[in-house]
């Protein structure tokens, strides 16, 4: 679905470099890396949002830089995870802003529209949020709400910023469990950057290692290796 | 807010309106009767003083205090919307100061004549200036502080300007920055409405990409919001709003910020859809009442515009102020 | 150190001019409400009182006739140009707005310097100009300077003219120049034919055409109250002023709207502001719809403003006899001040 050839990723220096990855559907890549080594702005640079030193990015064999933001939003969705709420914003209005690159000029919602907004809403378990205010609700549940608004967008492929911050243990664990499912039943993309190493391993998933300068993908890893790698 | 609950605000505000430009209609020194109303419009007899009052004086001064009202309003939404910050208001990129800056010219050298004129050519230039800057520029802060200093710069410029203009030339910039609504002329309206008209058609266009712009540009330009070419067109109807009005009354302080916020407090909601017909609503009530006001005290104490809004927005900025900081 | 020094000079001084300063008793002002001047054994003592403040007096002697004057205002320019003093005069505020032909030609042959304004003056200025004395009028209230100044050893002089209630006391002031000038029998003498003319020109009754006075600036028309100095001056002249019967000495802020009823029937309208129709227009696009704009005939001064401010505080009775030939509907040529507005 992605790939990334001799890309460097960075604001004014290079930050992390990425000779040749190929990110297929179907699968839930887990970022893995030292806090500040440049996982977020590897996220970032994927999403369209930020851009690359050097390389090329392309989504299905065409270049990233050739789509029109639109076409990117149907495309990839990237969770803001720093989302601090709005005033007087509904939840259930945020999540249904996911739409919005399917809606028309004026933004209005079809009967679909909100059926996907009420089934991602009972996937995470936050049916219960939808009428309440995004900025009187915790950072735990307002965490949920930004996962769930990228879900909404219903693209193919997903990335996620660190998206378990403010979770207690059982939602991660949940989260993770639900990003595997959507993918392999979807067939979805998913990259997420993340410091929850053990739930990633009993998941199985594959890693993207971030270390040394260089982004690589393994498909199995174990614990000792990351960690050696991460010192 | 319940859909219906909002539904029925709407028409209360809608029902107001009509009041309220009643009492600004009667509210004048002159008492008139209803004929000379109707007849100002249908068989206008220039020799009449009721009639010429009606349709030079009352009529200009209603449609200025609801356009003005609303088009602040609006203004003061786009920027409050875009900077993610409700204390923005339809100055903050000193698009007024362009106009200013013209105004302080024509009156300090002497050429009164195309006031207005040069009133809009100084807004647009400076609206203009912005939106070029803005295309250049990726980070919003920055346009901001280019805003804040060419706001800057143009009041140290009219400021250099009056320490050399005679007593007169003084008096009339001074009157002219304190607001007013009457200097309009009933020839001059209806390119006014025009403009006013297309300003308010081309807000509807606004409405998804300003409720995208509610949760960040980075996040609105990940659901594929075009984040420059949206920024131009905002900077661009503000222009259109803050220039029109600045222009023709000069500027008028409070309202752009004040406004926004009380629809949003009072609707509670961040769809423009309905702010923008609230604060349209709103903001021409708000002005309609506030200058009716100044008219009733006009026997007893002359104030100017300025001074009324003042008196009225800055407590309710430092009411905002209290609210946000708790 | 200097400071102090200063202070005890001006003490010492101070004891010095008492003894000489028992005046014989008698003021010599006769109309003006806040001048005072006292014939000494060896000068005059000069007693201005502040119109507000009861308890503030200013009180100086004067022996010798002031070599250098700082003026601040037009008004003493005029007082000074009728006792052929002009030469006194070392500073003056602004030659835009200076009337008198040799005052104009002085300043550009560099005999006196020009300060700006009252309130921001160059101190450095002034004592370049050798002023000894600095006359003000402290329409903002007060002269921030005057302490500096009293502590440079110039003597500031207030001028409150321009409080005076009535039009001989103002020109009254004339003789505060004649005492700085040396020429007080001078002084008394102009002021007394002016008295005479002023009296001889007063009008018993009001049998004019409705007069209105005055003009928009911002969203008021301002015109002059019914017990205003000005109001005064029009009922001596025979000008019937519509607002003669409203209270208050200031001005009256009124809507156009109120203006435009209650002018309906006015045929003389004084001191728009501008000499011409065309500017009245320009200002304030609304002012064609007045009922007098096209009714009445208009009158101001503004054509040759420097001279109506420069010499009308002066000269009342030229001001009271162009009004009254305004009011008398007589043909209008030969004016001091006015003159009609096309």
């Amino acid at each position: 679905m992605i790939q990334l050839t001799r890309v460097s990723v960075g604001y004014s220096g290079e930050l992390l470099h990425a000779e040749k990855l190929e990110l297929e559907a179907g699968k839930v890549y887990a970022l893995v890396g030292r806090n500040g080594i440049g996982k977020s702005t590897f996220i970032q640079t994927i999403s369209g949002i930020q851009k690359q030193l050097a390389g090329e990015i392309t989504m299905n064999g065409q270049l990233i830089s050739e789509y029109n933001p639109r076409e990117i939003a149907e495309f990839i969705s990237l969770v803001d995870t720093r989302f601090e709420g709005v005033e007087y914003l509904k939840v259930k209005d945020y999540l249904a802003l996911g739409r919005a690159p399917f809606t028309d000029a004026f933004g209005r919602m079809d009967s679909n529209d909100w059926r996907i907004v009420e089934e991602v809403a009972s996937d995470l378990s936050i049916q219960h949020l939808l009428e309440k205010n995004t900025d009187q609700i915790s950072d735990g549940e307002r965490q949920l709400c930004s996962v769930g608004r990228a879900f909404v967008q219903e693209t193919p492929v997903i990335l996620l910023d660190e998206p378990t911050a403010f979770l207690d243990y059982i939602n991660r664990k949940k989260l993770l469990e639900l990003l595997v499912r959507l993918s392999r039943e979807k067939k979805k993309c998913i990259v997420l950057s993340t410091h929850d190493l053990d739930l990633c391993l009993d998941q199985k998933v594959p890693f993207l290692l971030a270390a040394h300068g260089t982004v690589s993908l393994h498909e199995t890893l174990s614990k000792e290796t990351i960690i050696e790698a991460m010192s | 807010m319940k859909d219906w609950t909002l539904k029925w605000m709407f028409i209360c505000l809608l029902c107001f309106l009509p009041l309220a430009m009643y009492l600004h209609l009667i509210s004048g020194q002159i008492e008139l009767s209803f004929a000379s109303y109707l007849d100002s419009i249908l068989n206008f007899d220039s020799k009449n003083t009721s009639q010429v009052l009606v349709r030079e004086f009352r009529v200009p001064r209603l449609l200025m205090a609801m356009m003005a009202g609303a088009g602040l309003s609006l203004s003061g939404m786009f920027m409050q919307t875009l900077f993610k910050n409700p204390l923005a208001g339809p100055y903050v990129l000193g698009i007024n100061s362009g106009a200013s800056l013209l105004i302080a010219l024509s009156l300090m050298t002497g050429v009164h004549f195309f006031q207005s004129n040069f009133g809009l050519i100084g807004a647009f230039a400076a609206g203009l200036l912005m939106m070029l800057i803005a295309q250049r520029l990726k980070s919003q802060i920055t346009l901001l502080l280019v805003g804040l200093m060419f706001g800057s710069f143009t009041s140290a410029i009219v400021s250099i300007l009056e320490s050399f203009a005679g007593a007169e030339s003084l008096k009339s910039y001074t009157m002219w920055s304190m607001g007013s609504l009457q200097q309009v002329e009933f020839g001059q309206l209806g390119i006014i409405l025009v403009i006013f008209a297309l300003g308010i058609v081309a807000s509807f266009l606004l409405v998804k990409p300003l409720n995208m712009l509610v949760i960040g540009e980075k996040s609105a330009a990940l659901l594929g919001l075009p984040i420059k070419a949206t920024r131009m067109f905002v900077l661009l109807l503000t222009a259109l709003f803050a220039g029109l009005i600045t222009a023709f009354c000069g500027p008028i302080a409070f309202v752009g910020i004040a406004i926004p916020n009380l629809s949003r407090i009072l609707f509670q909601t961040t769809n423009h859809r309905y702010l923008i017909i609230g604060n349209i609503l709103i903001g021409a009530i708000f002005l309609l009442l506030t200058d009716a006001f100044i008219q009733v005290l006009e026997g007893h104490i002359s104030i100017p515009l300025n001074a009324l809004t003042s008196i009225i927005g800055a407590p309710f900025v430092v009411f905002l102020l209290i609210r946000k900081l708790r | 150190m200097v400071v102090l020094l200063l202070c005890l000079a001006s003490c010492s001084n101070q004891e010095k001019q008492s003894q000489q300063t028992k005046s014989t008793g008698v003021n010599i002002c006769r109309y003006s409400k806040y001048l005072g001047v006292f014939k000494t054994k060896n000068g005059y003592l000069i007693r201005i009182q502040h119109p507000d403040n009861q308890k503030k007096r200013f009180q100086f002697y004067v022996s010798n006739a002031a070599q250098h004057l700082a003026v601040l205002s037009s008004t003493h320019i005029g007082m000074l140009s009728a006792l052929n003093e002009e030469k006194r005069i070392a500073a003056i505020t602004d030659i835009r707005y200076v009337y008198s032909p040799l005052v104009k030609k002085r300043f550009k042959q560099k005999h006196m310097v020009a300060l700006q304004n009252e309130q921001t003056m160059s101190v450095d200025q002034l004592l370049r100009s050798k002023s000894e004395y600095v006359v003000y009028s402290a329409f903002s209230g007060s002269f921030s300077q005057e302490e500096r100044l009293e502590k440079l050893g110039i003597h500031c002089i207030p001028n409150f003219d321009w409080r005076e209630q009535t039009a001989l006391g103002r020109a009254e002031w004339l003789l505060l120049f004649g005492v700085l000038s040396a020429k007080v029998p001078e002084a008394v003498e102009l002021f007394k034919s002016i008295e005479i003319a002023y009296e001889r020109a007063k009008k018993e009754n009001v049998n004019s055409k409705e007069m209105i006075s005055g003009n928009v600036t911002g969203d008021f028309w301002y015109a002059p109250a019914g017990q205003s100095f000005m109001s005064e001056l029009f009922k001596n002249s025979g000008l019937n002023y519509i607002y003669h019967g409203t209270k208050g000495t200031g001005s009256l802020a009124y809507s156009m709207e109120k203006v435009m009823k209650d002018g309906s029937n006015v045929k003389i309208w004084l001191n728009p502001g501008f000499s011409s129709k065309n500017e009245i227009v320009q200002v304030n696009p609304k002012a064609k719809y007045m009922p007098f704009f096209k009714e009445a005939r208009i009158f101001c001064y503004t054509h040759d403003g420097n001279k109506f401010w420069e010499m009308s505080t002066l000269r009342p009775d030229w001001l009271l006899e162009d009004l009254a030939q305004i009011a008398a509907g007589k043909t209008t040529k030969n004016l001091h001040f006015y003159k009609e507005v096309k």
